[in-house]
């Protein structure tokens, strides 16, 4: 199983769409959020005047002591989003802990709305939503074009979510498989390693693998090493078992991953615990894991709630602007991402 | 060189430790107490974390008790109990769980629906099972089918599986007369379509797979062994087990609803086991909190097995059944790990660990060249020349000299009172005058004197690691674990190789162990699905107030302040109190304890202590003596606002997590 498509166009939003037909006017997907992040990459597109239509989705999470705050920012991010876009702008709303028939018929009612170029926006957008939307733009053979982008922030806060549960899989992405053998595990290392440890005791992984994220500043590096420590507690593994891995990077932890479940038929799990552009890659991999009939799942632990500071700021690149990585995920209709069957 | 290996390494003996090694590591300590589990009806086994539930449901899976054949050690029941067949689902293992991702399709009928799902995924994992185990035993029946009569012939089994087949959940079954995989294969199919949709696709599932969905937990396992023994595959007296561990993560799977439909997944195995199969015997593990009690005695359809009360229960003599246990394990460990001559010491943990230290010998362990006197601390009204006094004594004798200040803060000693006593006529020292005095607040001293020297408490020794498991033995294997590992660390440092010159382990060395095992239970808190971070931050509050007020009270009015009381009447009025200690507790964090208080005027009280294993990380004594602190639920709710959870003096209704005597008013 190897990879046959290794040009995979990635960059700063700008530059990436203009690499991309001119004549291209983006529907864009993103979330609704209190992150100040989370309206970059939508403003972008307003100001590059490429803009056809927006679909922002609010997701709520579990009330908590960050709710009032979260709704407050939320509210003033909507009217930043109303002035960069010129008109105003409703929601899809939904619940964070929303099951898979719930996202499919919001998919759906995006769908109505969008045509054959579109932008997905994960900067704020929790996995259980994104990667369930991912799926569905990918199979829609229907859009032709499909980028996804990451805002970086200015730094995180040092709390960022709440009461996590127990591991489930993501929706749509459980196993479809059962008594097989040992699956194996491949985990994105984070900042916090939240219960994944449950998932070792009751999944017995036959060897456990790490996409590190690397460079990343202090003190996010020393929780990254933290979070292999406190799994090093429970299972052996050796130092060629972690892939170090560009944060901002999907291509390169896709590669990875390919070679990593090389040879492997029996169930990978991947737990996406780190930067999101890793988790976009795990995403576009389990899919396609998925389609040459290979058993896979991916999975969380999802917190019940994301903090009100969850992180500050958008950060920038050389000139000032927003730093707002794009990643081509379909171009002209073809996957970018894909291995061979 | 040769390796020195940790015997605690894996800390989990159940199902899933490599099976040839079950045998040699079970240790059959509690059998004679659980006799029921072999027996006809169902049993509740429940216990927090780490009791050994999983152990003992492991005890009936048909490969380890192949294992035990197939191994030196004797199946540690009686032939008479062995006559039977178990099956069974973890739930934690297998994805009967995801049956909730569909929750809110078709709203208005989603709770009957997922529950079906729920059903009928379950009772196709058990059913397989089970058919797989009369398969496996009956392919060679001089395991363990003859020698317990179990039933027929290889031949009955295999003519039995075209009327196993006119079964209406296996009507779909391809072949009339199927051959036993092609029914197993039929089973998996079904169980993989089930996987399918809890992802979403198919939406629906297919008419005629609704219309053979089983209504009832354990239906389809009961006809199936209805007609066996019909057959003749299975002889009258078989019993069938259906064993289903990890009870507690369905009420987890019902909190991460967002409508928080609490019971809708546990009902389902109260009603399996309310129907009284006769077929059938339940046997489900679960921890605390998630068990709903069943109201009034006579119409319990279970026994319930409590190995919490039962583990911490002391029996003829005091002889305390926990220790026994602890060392059985401690023993079949070392001989595992080739430590054969530890193992075979008449005490091997005394052998490893030594006995404990005595209190003085604990102080100066605590600093053994502290400037004692420099930081004594008094309390408030202690004279000058008494304070001298006192100094002058902690160059010596510094725990004598800490009861002292004690002593001299409640009595309004003076100068003249000590003059010329030598140290075994100061006042608090006398014994037969005030036999407890002394004696109570030994521990508390002992905790003042580190604090005033900046130092942690030691603990270390046999005792003491027994004291710290709080009759949880899995608390006893990690600690012993983290012990052994830095044991092996210090071994390797020094360059040491021989085991038995460096025993008892130092106790240094036993220290460290001790302090990291007591880090990692802090953390499991944290790990707690759903509530962990509000729960650690709770806990953490009460530990820290109660390490503040211990190191506060220099006249040691409160020995027993490492435990809080509050009184029932006084707690009605906070369900979010009452929730948050009955989180704590059910998980095994508090022990909780009924009590009566002095002042009779409380009325019914209940005490909460931190368990043993979190003393060190809030650097506080396990020692259970005298009263509990007591306290108003003000309290404890300035602790929950400090932790941000949000309290409101009404009925919650979602506070599910029961404290047994909360809910029917006797604990």
């Amino acid at each position: 199983m190897a990879n046959n498509k290794p040009y995979r166009p990635a960059g700063p939003l700008r530059w990436l769409l203009k690499k991309l037909s001119a004549d291209n006017a983006y529907d864009f997907i993103g979330a609704l959020a209190a992150e100040d992040r989370s309206t970059s990459a939508l403003e972008e597109l307003a100001l590059l005047d490429c803009l056809n239509s927006e679909s922002l989705i609010l997701i709520n999470d579990e009330p908590s002591q960050f709710s009032a705050s979260v709704k407050a920012k939320s509210d003033a991010n909507l009217e930043i989003l109303q002035a960069a876009v010129g008109r105003a702008l409703t929601a899809y709303e939904i619940n964070l802990f929303d099951d898979v028939d719930v996202l499919e018929d919001m998919v759906e009612e995006i769908g109505q709305t969008i045509g054959e170029h579109v932008v997905l926006d994960i900067s704020s957008m929790p996995k259980r939503v994104f990667f369930y939307i991912l799926r569905r733009l990918i199979e829609d053979e229907k859009i032709k074009t499909l980028v996804a982008t990451y805002s970086t922030p200015k730094f995180y806060g040092r709390k960022l979510h709440i009461n996590p549960g127990g591991w489930m899989p993501l929706p749509s992405f459980g196993s479809q498989f059962e008594g097989i053998g040992p699956p194996l595990l491949v985990v994105a290392v984070g900042y916090f390693h939240l219960n994944l440890i449950e998932l070792i005791h009751d999944r017995e992984p036959r060897s456990v693998k790490f996409l590190f994220p690397f460079p990343s500043p202090p003190p996010g590096n020393h929780q990254n090493w933290e979070f292999v420590r406190h799994i090093g507690e429970q299972v052996t593994f050796s130092p060629s078992d972690i892939r170090r891995v560009d944060p901002l990077n999907a291509s390169l932890p896709f590669d990875h991953l390919v070679s990593q479940c090389s040879g492997h038929t029996d169930e990978v799990i991947l737990a996406p615990f780190g930067p999101k552009p890793i988790s976009l890659a795990m995403a576009v991999f389990a899919l396609e894991r998925e389609r040459v009939g290979l058993p896979v799942s991916v999975g969380y632990t999802q917190p019940k709630a994301y903090s009100d500071n969850y992180s500050v700021g958008t950060g920038g690149d050389k000139h000032g602007d927003p730093a707002i990585h794009a990643y081509c995920i379909k171009i002209n209709g073809k996957k970018v991402f894909s291995i061979e069957d | 060189m040769k390796t020195l290996r940790n015997p605690f390494t894996t800390l989990y003996v159940t199902e899933r430790l490599d099976q040839a090694k079950f045998p040699e590591l079970f240790s059959p300590f509690l059998v004679p107490y659980i006799a029921q589990l072999f027996e006809a009806g169902n049993v509740v086994v429940e216990g927090t974390q780490g009791t050994g539930k999983s152990m003992l449901l492991a005890l009936l899976s048909t490969e380890v008790r192949i294992a035990f054949e197939a191994s030196n050690e004797n199946y540690p029941i009686e032939p008479e109990l062995c006559r039977f067949i178990s099956a069974g689902i973890n739930l934690a293992t297998n994805e009967a769980l995801r049956s909730v991702a569909r929750w809110s399709k078709n709203n208005a009928d989603s709770t009957t629906e997922i529950r079906q799902c729920f059903v009928d995924y379950v009772n196709c994992w058990i059913l397989r099972d089970f058919l797989d185990a009369v398969d496996q035993l009956t392919k060679n029946t001089s395991t363990l089918w003859d020698k317990y009569e179990l039933g027929g012939t290889r031949e009955t089994f295999i003519e039995s599986l075209p009327s196993l087949s006119t079964l209406p959940y296996l009507k779909s079954c391809a072949n009339e007369n199927p051959s036993f995989g092609e029914i197993k294969d039929y089973l998996s199919s079904r169980i993989r379509l089930y996987l399918k949709f809890f992802n979403g696709r198919p939406k629906s599932l297919p008419a005629e797979f609704l219309d053979s969905q089983s209504q009832t937990l354990g239906q389809p396992i009961s006809d199936a062994v209805a007609i066996l023994k019909q057959e003749g595959v299975l002889n009258r007296h078989t019993q069938v087990l259906i064993s289903i561990d990890q009870f507690e993560q369905l009420l987890e799977m019902e909190a991460s609803l967002p409508t928080k439909p609490y019971g809708a997944l546990r009902d389902v195995i109260d009603q399996a086991m309310h129907r009284r199969e006769p077929t059938l015997n339940f046997r489900v593990g679960t921890r605390p909190y998630a068990w709903q009690e069943t109201p009034g005695e006579a119409l319990r359809d279970y026994d319930k097995l409590n190995l919490d009360e039962m583990l911490r229960r002391t029996e003829h003599g005091n002889r305390k059944v926990f220790e026994t246990f602890a060392t059985d394990v401690f023993r079949r460990r070392l001989k595992s790990y080739g430590y054969g001559a530890l193992a075979g010491e008449k005490d091997p943990i005394e052998s490893v660990l030594g006995k404990y230290p005595r209190p003085k010998e604990r102080v100066q362990q605590i600093a053994a060249n502290a400037n004692w006197g420099k930081h004594l601390s008094f309390p408030e009204g202690v004279s000058e020349p008494v304070k001298a006094r006192l100094r002058e004594i902690a160059v010596d004798s510094p725990l004598d000299a800490k009861l002292g200040t004690a002593w001299a803060g409640q009595n309004g000693t003076t100068a003249e009172d000590l003059a010329g006593l030598s140290i075994d006529d100061f006042p608090w020292n006398q014994t037969d005058k005030k036999p407890w005095w002394r004696k109570e607040r030994i521990w508390v001293a002992i905790l003042q004197l580190a604090a005033d020297n900046r130092q942690r408490i030691v603990m270390n020794g046999k005792k003491d690691v027994i004291d710290l498991s709080g009759a949880n033995i899995l608390v006893f294997s990690s600690i012993c674990q983290h012990i052994w590992d830095c044991w092996i660390r210090s071994m390797a440092s020094s360059g040491a190789t021989e085991v038995e010159p460096n025993m008892p382990i130092p106790w240094k060395v036993q220290t460290d162990g001790i302090q990291r095992a007591s880090n990692t239970w802090h953390e499991k808190i944290g790990e707690e699905k759903w509530i962990g971070d509000s729960l650690i931050a709770f806990i953490d509050e009460a530990g820290h107030w109660l390490r503040k007020m211990m190191t506060s009270d220099k006249r040691m009015s409160y020995p027993g302040g490492n435990g809080i009381s509050l009184s029932n009447r006084d707690m009605i009025r906070s369900p979010d109190v009452r929730r948050w200690l009955s989180e704590a507790a059910g998980r095994g964090y508090l022990l909780q304890r009924k009590h009566k208080s002095k002042d009779s005027s409380r009325g019914e009280s209940i005490k909460w202590y931190p368990h043993p294993i979190l003393t060190p990380y809030y650097e506080l004594t396990f020692h259970q003596t005298k009263e509990p602190r007591y306290i108003k639920i003000e309290q404890v709710e300035e602790w929950l606002s400090r932790a941000r959870i949000a309290i409101q003096r009404v009925d919650d209704d979602s506070s599910q997590l029961r404290l047994p005597g909360f809910q029917d008013g006797k604990q």
